[in-house]
């Protein structure tokens, strides 16, 4: 049923693009008479989706109350924006004019045109971008609502023979058969923070206060820091464990060699539960050392290259090659830590490791993102990159210049830009930031990929051997990104130096 | 005028260079492509 809503919902959008498209072409549509029509449709849609979804779950109120406060508001807005539109707007004079395209015409020639013809074709970009706004925040909206991973029925399925009965709910806490004084046996779940999102387990634990499983339940990691955390049963570490345990990576749990952060999830997850249990069911003394901040070699290295990011001297050779290789061996080969996209959405959704444990994400991508905003420098891009490095010493090894069809490099950036959406579509409507990740920087210096990925990483290496920053200029979904919040960034600063020179000179 | 034409078209053929960068390129889209795809699928 939901399929075919979603089928229904499709052929609407389309007969909504085509509506739309076929409005451009005799009005004169302005921005704001796009963005009424587009929000007014989107609106609609949503509500539509909103209350099949509600009816089939059998709370047709809630259904209701999205019709009342989605659609209400979107059919309003769309008569009103459709009314102003044919009344107010410029009529085209020659609408028959516009030349017919045929389906089989190559998308060069489209997207040619697009930028020399008129009023028409730049509502169509600008239709375009709003479009993916808006159809970002809809499948932003989709994973919020449909994110409801149901994992006391994964327990109750795994321990179907266990007598279980609920006894608390935020942490989920299972009580296995009957309790007698201090002890009993329990199943708690509890979630950790990777830097992709949580990693949920629960555990099983005995009247003896040890941990006798440690049970996965769901996690957002990158698969490759999975399987390696995997290969190297890393969950045997925590069996067998009193429960007041410090359950701490460094101090008594072993990290993973190439997914510490992975590990780190797992032992966060496992430390919480454990310790629940401690205080809440054992009534047992707190005997566990608070988690220290990380703070070793490791980060200072981080910090030091993020400075330095900052200084010109480092832009001109030979410093610019020393920083270079740094950049490649520390943030790169060392460290693994390059911001992807998937870092990026996973900040956009919320997910935030502790500072604590993660000083080199929060460096990293913290600090990337406050120089964009507080100075308006991107700093990570044909900097701190470690890829970005690696490019520049493949394409000086080769010394080729090759330059891709003119066609090619017109549209590149607007390829880059779809991929970048679709990546964000798949991430947020999943609300898994590794989904869309298909930078292949983790696998460049880990070695360690899945699929596909062995494919994108030797074409971005061969790439950049024929073309200078193949992946930087024509794909990096992470570099578009960061892009993006530049201009938004410099747009807001002009507005406001617009502003301020306004009342500057009615001050005068 | 002939010669011109002849420049011309010297000018218009794509070189080995452009063909195997843009060959290149177009294969690198369709491996993203797939990779999106491939999460796409196994999720749903």
């Amino acid at each position: 049923m939901m399929g075919l809503t979603w089928y229904i919902l499709g052929l609407f959008t389309s007969a909504s693009a085509i509506f739309l498209w076929k409005l451009s072409e005799r009005y004169a549509l302005n921005i704001r008479a796009w963005s009424g029509l587009v929000c007014g449709i989107g609106l609609i849609l949503f509500s539509i989706a909103w209350w099949v979804g509600a009816v089939l779950e059998g709370v047709p109120r809630a259904g209701s109350m999205g019709i009342l406060l989605f659609g209400l508001p979107g059919i309003v807005l769309f008569t009103t924006t459709l009314r102003y539109s044919t009344q107010r707007l410029e009529k085209l004079s020659h609408p028959a004019a516009q030349p017919e395209k045929s389906e089989a015409e190559p998308a060069r020639v489209t997207l040619r045109n697009a930028q020399t013809r008129g009023v028409d074709k730049s509502g169509y970009w600008v239709f375009l971008r709003y479009g993916a706004y808006v159809s970002l925040a809809v499948a932003f909206i989709i994973g919020i609502v449909t994110d409801k991973t149901d994992y006391e029925s994964l327990i109750l399925a795994k321990y179907a023979d266990l007598e279980l009965k609920k006894i608390h709910d935020d942490p989920v806490v299972f009580q296995v058969g009957e309790k007698h004084d201090n002890n009993g046996e329990y199943i708690l779940i509890q979630e950790g923070q990777g830097y992709g999102g949580p990693f949920v387990f629960g555990i099983r634990i005995k009247d003896d206060a040890k941990i006798h499983e440690v049970i996965p339940l769901a996690d957002k990691e990158t698969p490759a820091f999975i399987k390696k955390i995997q290969e190297a049963n890393y969950r045997d570490q925590f069996v067998n464990r009193p429960v007041s345990d410090n359950f701490i990576v460094g101090v008594d749990i072993d990290a993973v060699s190439g997914a510490t952060v992975t590990t780190m999830a797992a032992a966060e997850a496992i430390r919480k539960a454990a310790h629940v249990a401690v205080l809440d069911y054992f009534k047992l003394e707190r005997s566990w050392q608070q988690t220290p901040w990380k703070i070793g070699h490791q980060e200072v290295l981080i910090l030091l290259l993020f400075v330095l990011a900052f200084l010109p001297l480092f832009n001109k050779p030979p410093y610019k090659y020393l920083y270079m290789a740094a950049t490649v061996a520390v943030v790169g080969f060392y460290l693994n830590a390059a911001i992807s996209i998937g870092s990026i959405s996973a900040l956009l959704m919320g997910y935030m490791p502790s500072a604590r444990e993660h000083l080199i994400w929060w460096i990293l991508v913290i600090g990337t993102i406050a120089g964009i905003i507080v100075l308006g420098k991107n700093v990570y891009c044909y900097k701190i990159c470690p890829f970005y490095g690696v490019q520049y010493v493949v394409n000086k090894i080769s010394g080729n210049r090759l330059k891709p069809s003119p066609a090619i490099i017109r549209n590149a950036r607007v390829i880059a830009n779809f991929l970048l959406w679709l990546a964000l579509m798949l991430i947020f409507s999943l609300r898994l930031p590794a989904a869309g990740a298909f930078e292949p920087f983790a696998m460049m210096f880990s070695l360690e990929g899945i699929g596909i990925q062995w494919y994108i990483l030797p074409l971005s290496i061969i790439g950049s051997f024929f073309m200078s920053l193949f992946w930087c200029r024509f794909f990096c979904p992470a570099g578009s990104a960061l892009s993006i919040f530049l201009k938004i960034r410099k747009k807001v600063a002009s507005l406001l130096i617009a502003r301020r020179t306004i009342s500057e000179n009615q001050d005068g | 005028m002939v010669e011109q034409q002849d420049r011309l078209a010297k000018v218009d053929k794509p070189g080995v260079g452009t063909v195997i960068s843009s060959a290149l390129y177009m294969v690198t889209v369709v491996m993203v492509l797939a990779y999106i795809y491939q999460s796409f699928a196994t999720h749903f």
